[in-house]
């Protein structure tokens, strides 16, 4: 989403246009500038010593070094994060899924070939919506409305297998799914 | 002992024979009856593929016409206290033939539930409770009240009168209501609903993955809505004088408020917040969305 999108674009104020339009399209130099850029350039190209490249560089490859031995003799012995809500979520539905598609799967060429192009499409389009869902639950992970987000759309996926699955393929205790569409 | 054999054999055959010549009884069978029911009860109706209509009339009668499916493999029609079925049942395998054509006319105050798989629905003059679901075919309702669920996984949705509180599903299929509804509940997949309620909503729930959810209706004083998507947009359009505590959040798009002059926040993700109380701040209203522009109007 770009900056057009937001609402302080959107509303126009003819005032601000007005003088915009009236500003002139180009300014000319009052003089020719390029010839004290160009020796600026010259100067500055002679201006790195071979030490001090050196330096650098052993700076550099100090500081790369350092990050690794960190990272693979951390002094802390690792404990494992608690679960945020969500990935408790994601566990909670994974057997759920797995078993909804199987089901899918078993009855999916009994299908009109239209409607099945069109439960995978939106199949694809849900899956999708999960990862981005997940993604925005990574950088805030106790956001209660996302975490509704990622739920439903569980939810959303149980049903359209429910509502295309061959009836009497519906074990008992998932037939409840059929209420979310 | 052969002889037995053969005459096993033969009287095998004579059953399956009759029992299919029973079984294609129905089949494309002129259907034209008539149950005495409460008026107030349950008609419950299946069926696979054609076209199917349910009429309210202030009749206790339940009647059926039209024409079974070329497959009809039984067709149910019976009642039993207070629960009336039609059911028309036909093979898995459905690629040739024609679907049943159905006219069913039920008591108006009787709670009403029709499944359907790739057949059209049409609803009228139901004032009990209608829960009304198909899988593929159009769905289209006029003058429904008591609780409406109405449900489709790739076909249209087109309603024009519901009172009470309704609910909207949807997979791929577009929805295009007229409600007078205080409680709505909408969610899509991909399709697109576009709502316009005559009633000031009391309680607003809508969600949907990709599909684009529009929603004109005035809000009462301490209404509930929430809505959500990932990447569609939500337009909710609600009377400039309401009063509500209001909470929209995107994470990387746009959020548009005609509502007042509160501006949203812009964050550096792209995503925008937009907090403000409205009026007397009684009801709440809460968007959410991922990827999907919200925008909040004034009717």
């Amino acid at each position: 989403m770009n900056e057009r999108d937001m609402n302080e674009r959107d509303g126009a104020n003819p005032e601000l246009d007005a003088l915009i339009d009236a500003l002139p399209r180009a300014i000319d130099p009052p003089r020719d500038l390029w010839p004290t850029i160009n020796a600026r350039i010259a100067l500055q190209g002679n201006r790195a010593r071979p030490w001090e490249l050196a330096a650098a560089a052993v700076l550099a490859a100090v500081t790369v070094a350092a990050m690794f031995v960190g990272f693979s003799h951390d002094a802390q012995p690792r404990v494992p994060a608690p679960l945020w809500a969500y990935e408790q979520l994601d566990s909670a539905y994974q057997p759920l899924r797995h078993a909804s598609l199987e089901r899918y799967r078993a009855g999916a060429d009994r299908l009109d070939p239209e409607l099945r192009k069109t439960v995978e499409a939106n199949l694809a389009i849900i899956d999708r919506a999960l990862a981005e869902i997940r993604t925005a639950l990574a950088s805030r992970p106790s956001d209660a409305a996302l975490g509704q987000m990622l739920q439903r759309t569980y939810d959303q996926e149980l049903a359209i297998v429910d509502a295309v699955t061959p009836r009497q393929m519906i074990a008992p205790d998932q037939s409840h799914y059929r209420g979310a569409l | 002992m052969r002889a037995l054999n053969v005459l096993l054999k033969l009287l095998l055959k004579i059953g399956l024979l009759l029992s299919c010549i029973a079984s294609a009884a129905h089949a494309g069978e002129a259907i034209d009856k008539t149950l005495a029911v409460k008026p107030d009860g349950v008609v419950r109706i299946d069926n696979v593929r054609g076209r199917i209509e349910v009429q309210g009339w202030d009749r206790s009668e339940v009647m059926v016409k039209g024409t079974l499916d070329d497959l009809t493999k039984s067709f149910t029609f019976e009642t039993a206290g207070s629960t009336t079925t039609v059911k028309v049942e036909t093979p898995d395998h459905l690629n040739r033939g024609n679907g049943s054509d159905l006219v069913i006319h039920v008591p108006s105050a009787s709670r009403v539930r029709v499944d359907l798989v790739s057949a059209d629905l049409t609803m009228q003059a139901l004032h009990g409770s209608v829960e009304g679901r198909t899988v593929s075919g159009q769905i289209d309702a006029r003058d429904l009240s008591g609780t409406i669920v109405i449900g489709s996984v790739s076909g249209r949705i087109e309603v024009t009168g519901a009172a009470g509180p309704v609910t909207f599903n949807s997979v791929s299929g577009d929805i295009n209501a007229q409600t007078d509804a205080e409680q709505l509940r909408i969610s899509t997949v991909s399709g697109n609903a576009d709502i316009r309620s005559d009633a000031r909503l009391k309680e607003l729930t809508m969600h949907s993955v990709s599909g684009d959810l529009d929603v004109s209706s005035d809000l009462a004083d301490g209404a509930q809505v929430r809505g959500s998507t990932t990447s569609g947009f939500i337009r909710l359009a609600v009377n400039r004088d309401v009063g509500a505590v209001v909470d929209l959040r995107t994470t990387s798009s746009g959020i548009k408020n005609l509502l007042s002059d509160d501006k949203p926040t812009r964050e550096m993700s792209g995503g925008g917040t937009l907090d403000m109380t409205l009026g007397n701040g009684s009801g709440v209203l809460e968007l959410t969305s991922i990827s999907g522009r919200l925008e909040l109007l004034a009717r």
